[in-house]
């Protein structure tokens, strides 16, 4: 390392002590303009990185994952076998500190997925799972204190696994009956290769394929001539119905002296309605005025 | 789960590549905010960057501008969304509870007024290029930490600057003990090291 570099290096070690225990600043006046720029330069880097907790949430190879118990790794290379390859799995290290009474958890890990975390615990004794149902009510401390649970994987040492899912853990009003439902498991005792795909099947979201939006040419409907052709038809009914009148009804005349001029004079109104030239609260008005036109 | 794509269509400038690298940058821009507040402590920053990809894939990924400023605003607005809930659960209480503070302040204040950031808050961060290339820096950073620097030095760089632990106490938790002093040169040879390996990859 050069003079310079040491130079900066030292002053540098000079400021983060500073930083630390607080007093004057360090005078770097020492230093050439150069040194300084590149101690700016440093100080900036530490107070950009300063408190970003480095390192959390990055990839860590499965391989690194490991198991204390022999019942542990067979769980271990079950999960490989059926987690697709990207899935995270870590140690979970807040196992230890929720008390289940009657429920000896001896390992526990982590998957990380789309919308929160699978817990994986092995439990202690062949057939621990008989003994599930004594836990239910103090599972729902899991989802309480951990809140970013999605489901409870419990597993025992022959790999049979329970899925335990916050709503399992407390009584519910069911639909649409309205009757209140004791808490109770939803899934069944299930292998693990059975019962995590299962689950993960369910929790991972599937997205269909969006359309892409493109500019697409809306048809055009030719709408005068059906206009027209409906209001010459509605006017030869009404000409009809006045024919069927007696002679001494006053509609007879009224409706039987409707023509073609009328019929155009109703199919432009509609055009104007269509067009956004007339409102349909005026429509009214714009027949009056047409009846009195004639 | 986290690095495969979940089949989603994804803007044309996004591939395969770039959408390791999004998620990437998505979740040092979720460490970011999260800084060392000890109310998260444990928390996953994958799961916020899995829920603002949700988010954003829910709305077919459309964004208004460039791709990764998006991404990143959407991420930073989860990020501070999960510490509030986060301090919310630590006050075991609702985020919309009203404060009942000292003096009787007229002024209605509830949970969320006090935490961190507020959801949606900010909506044009990210819009400066500069922002981008600090979540950009960092991730170089982060590279460097794991890659140019030794095991001790990476230990204890971490221990100071991200943990804050004195550089005594530091000093005293190695084997063999070393002085706080000497703690701090390390820190700063470590930092010279990040920075150069910051400045080679930006010019590549």
């Amino acid at each position: 390392m050069s003079a310079s570099e040491d130079r900066v290096q030292e002053a540098l070690a000079a400021h983060i002590a500073h930083l630390e225990l607080g007093g004057p600043e360090p005078d770097f006046s020492h230093l050439t303009a150069e040194e300084q720029e590149r101690l700016e330069a440093l100080i900036g880097l530490l107070d950009q990185t300063e408190g970003v907790a480095f390192g959390r949430g990055l990839d860590e190879p499965r391989v690194g994952v490991s198991a204390s118990t022999e019942a542990g790794r067979q769980l271990l290379a079950a999960l490989s076998d059926t987690l697709p390859p990207a899935a995270r799995v870590s140690s979970d290290p807040v196992m230890t500190t929720i008390d289940v009474p009657g429920m000896h958890a001896v390992e526990g890990w982590v998957i990380g997925t789309f919308g929160g975390r699978i817990r994986v615990w092995l439990l202690e004794g062949e057939g621990a799972l008989a003994a599930s149902d004594m836990w239910l009510g103090h599972l729902a401390q899991v989802f309480r204190l951990l809140p970013d649970t999605t489901v409870l994987a419990l597993v025992d040492p022959e790999l049979s696994c329970l899925i335990v899912q916050p709503e399992d853990c407390a009584p519910m009003i069911e639909v649409p009956r309205g009757s209140l439902v004791s808490r109770h498991y939803r899934r069944p005792i299930q292998p693990i290769r059975e019962a995590l795909p299962a689950f993960l099947i369910e929790l991972l979201p599937h997205w269909e394929p969006l359309e892409r939006m493109t500019e697409r040419v809306v048809p055009t409907v030719e709408v005068e001539p059906d206009v027209r052709e409906r209001a010459g038809r509605a006017v030869q009914d009404q000409v009809a119905a006045g024919g069927r009148a007696r002679k001494t009804n006053p509609k007879r005349k009224a409706l039987t002296s409707l023509g073609e001029k009328d019929a155009t004079g109703i199919a432009d109104l509609v055009l104007e309605v269509h067009d956004g030239r007339v409102q349909p609260d005026t429509v009214e008005e714009a027949l009056r005025r047409l009846a009195g036109t004639r | 789960m986290n690095e495969q794509a979940p089949d989603p269509v994804l803007p044309e400038e996004v591939d395969d590549e770039a959408y390791s690298r999004t998620r990437g940058l998505m979740r040092l821009c979720v460490l970011r905010v999260w800084g060392s507040d000890r109310v998260i402590a444990g928390m996953d920053p994958w799961v916020v960057v899995d829920e603002a990809w949700v988010s954003m894939a829910e709305k077919g990924f459309r964004s208004e501008g460039p791709f990764l400023p998006f991404a990143l605003r959407v991420a930073r607005n989860k990020a501070l969304d999960a510490k509030n809930r986060a301090e919310a659960r630590r006050r075991d209480r609702s985020l919309d509870e009203p404060l009942t503070l000292v003096g009787g302040d007229p002024e209605a204040m509830v949970l969320a007024d006090v935490t961190a950031g507020s959801p949606g808050a900010e909506d044009d961060y990210f819009s400066k290029a500069e922002h981008v290339e600090a979540i950009r820096r960092l991730a170089l950073a982060e590279d460097a930490i794991y890659r140019a620097l030794s095991e001790t030095e990476r230990a204890v760089f971490l221990a100071v600057r991200v943990t804050g632990k004195s550089r005594a106490a530091v000093g005293r938790e190695l084997d063999p003990p070393i002085t706080g002093q000497r703690v701090g040169q390390i820190v700063a040879a470590a930092t010279m090291k990040i920075k150069d390996h910051v400045e080679k990859e930006e010019e590549v």
